[in-house]
């Protein structure tokens, strides 16, 4: 997957340049210093999914999953069930029976660990059709054995879907055999670049 | 034996429910349960249309009731404010073309500003020995016209009729904007119509009948209080504003059947203590850290 763009759009006045590439079977990466945009950059795509042309993206964000009402577990999942067009049921979704999403069923949203929270996010993301998954920044918050289960998760995950990762630190990540896509400031505008093919 | 007034009931229904609903989308909207149409400067605004209608009918000379007159100003406001936001708030990365913290302190400072000019106009009024809708901060049901009621119904039908076709967004709005965009909502236009929903909601009945504080936001803090409302957004924004509906038209009756010295209590100052008395309550239980949270 490749997508192309000048003057996309602009962070602190300057304009964006995106040359983005992203394969399957490997873990691909965006990285950039703090303050590059490179949220901004998921933020846009989020807005504008046709830049994908016919591959269907799903997204797990930033920051925590925090419902208005005080939801169950399975109630959050049982609204994007009732209400996108095309949702699988999670028990359906053999990926997410690796999140042992069982345990936390009965347990409210707002109890949940950031662990926890980052799997349901997941979770949430995987109950639509997709192909390529945005990540910004999974592991942010969560401990050495969740960060293990979500690196193992995704990898099993790229067999299948293209996964594309934010992240600003590459060294928690064991294998980074794919497309890495660097996010700088130039001099007068922010370019995003893959550095191989 | 019960002594109703039938239509006075209905409207009291009618102004809760609408006020309930008006909370219940400001809160999905911000994300934020203490989010209310007083907090976005909603009340400010229609309660400005009244004052300026008041100005205009005596100044002008007008002999329409006043509730028309500031129905039709606050509707001029009311399209400006949808031209305004459909010329302007193109999409930004900031999904909303303002700030939601930024709204919420425009309006608690609108709020303010509008407090303010009430004193210097009321002020004013009764040095020139004008008639001064000093009911207004506190609405009560105690006049009201007849046509009000197609008016209010007209709205509850439109109202009806954006629900039935938008709670399926609502419903992924309410999980937070985040998983709304992720999930393909349009959340610029879907928050944009619900703000505009619920200050129209919000000018309708302080048009006709003044101020009722803190049912926006306390009724739908109370109804997610139940499992029956907090498991489903449908239940809460269908049923819930039913709930509110309710309640101002029973806090409605009992002041109408108790008058002190011949005085009736206004309903909206018995809605300002008991709400104010609630949201202590509910602050004290914590729920204030959602809103510093965010």
């Amino acid at each position: 997957m490749k997508i192309e763009i000048k003057n996309a759009f602009k962070v602190n006045q300057r304009w964006v340049d995106i040359n983005l590439a992203a394969c399957k079977n490997e873990l691909n990466f965006l990285i950039g210093p703090n303050g590059v945009g490179k949220t901004s950059l998921f933020t846009f795509l989020k807005l504008n999914p046709s830049l994908f042309g016919n591959l269907k993206p799903a997204y797990v964000g930033q920051s925590r999953f925090h419902p208005l009402s005080d939801l169950y577990v399975s109630d959050a999942l049982k609204v994007i069930e009732e209400e996108v067009k095309g949702a699988l049921s999670w028990k359906d979704n053999t990926l997410s029976k690796n999140l042992n999403l069982e345990l936390l069923m009965d347990k409210k949203v707002s109890a949940l660990s950031g662990g926890e929270n980052q799997k349901l996010k997941i979770a949430l993301a995987l109950m639509t059709p997709f192909d390529i998954l945005l990540l910004d920044e999974p592991l942010q918050n969560l401990d050495k054995e969740n960060q293990e289960l979500i690196i193992s998760f995704l990898e099993k995950l790229s067999q299948d879907k293209i996964v594309l990762i934010i992240e600003h630190d590459l060294n928690k990540y064991p294998n980074k055999a794919g497309k890495i896509n660097v996010m700088s400031n130039l001099e007068n505008r922010v370019e995003v670049m893959h550095d191989r093919d | 034996m019960i002594e109703i007034d039938l239509t006075r009931a209905i409207l009291a229904f009618m102004c809760g429910y609408f006020l309930t609903l008006s909370g219940s989308l400001s809160q999905i909207v911000t994300n934020n349960s203490l989010a209310s149409p007083s907090t976005l400067g909603f009340d400010a605004l229609a309660a400005l249309s009244v004052i300026v209608s008041q100005g205009i009918i005596v100044y002008g000379g007008i002999s329409y009731p006043l509730e028309f007159v500031s129905l039709a100003i606050f509707g001029f406001i009311f399209c400006g404010f949808i031209a305004i936001s459909y010329t302007k708030g193109k999409t930004t990365l900031r999904y909303f073309s303002l700030d939601i913290k930024f709204l919420i302190l425009t309006g608690l400072g609108f709020n303010l500003f509008v407090g303010a000019i009430f004193s210097i106009v009321q002020f004013l009024f009764m040095s020139l020995n004008w008639e001064f809708p000093s009911g207004l901060w506190f609405g009560n049901f105690r006049f009201f016209h007849e046509e009000s009621v197609y008016i209010f119904g007209l709205t509850l039908s439109a109202i009806l009729f954006y629900l039935f076709k938008n709670i399926s967004q609502l419903r992924l709005l309410s999980l937070g904007e985040d998983i709304a965009l992720g999930l393909g909502v349009n959340v610029v236009k879907a928050q944009r119509l619900a703000l505009l929903v619920s200050l129209g909601l919000t000018g309708v009945v302080i048009s006709f009948f003044g101020v009722f504080s803190f049912i926006g936001l306390i009724m739908p803090h109370m109804l997610r209080g139940f499992n029956f409302f907090n498991k489903s957004m449908r239940h809460e924004l269908f049923i819930g504003p039913a709930v509110g509906g309710a309640s101002l038209s029973i806090i409605d009756y009992f002041c109408f059947r108790f008058d002190f010295q011949g005085a009736e209590f206004p309903a909206g100052m018995v809605s300002s203590i008991v709400g104010a008395l609630l949201l202590i309550v509910l602050l004290a239980k914590s729920q204030v850290k959602n809103f510093a949270k965010d």
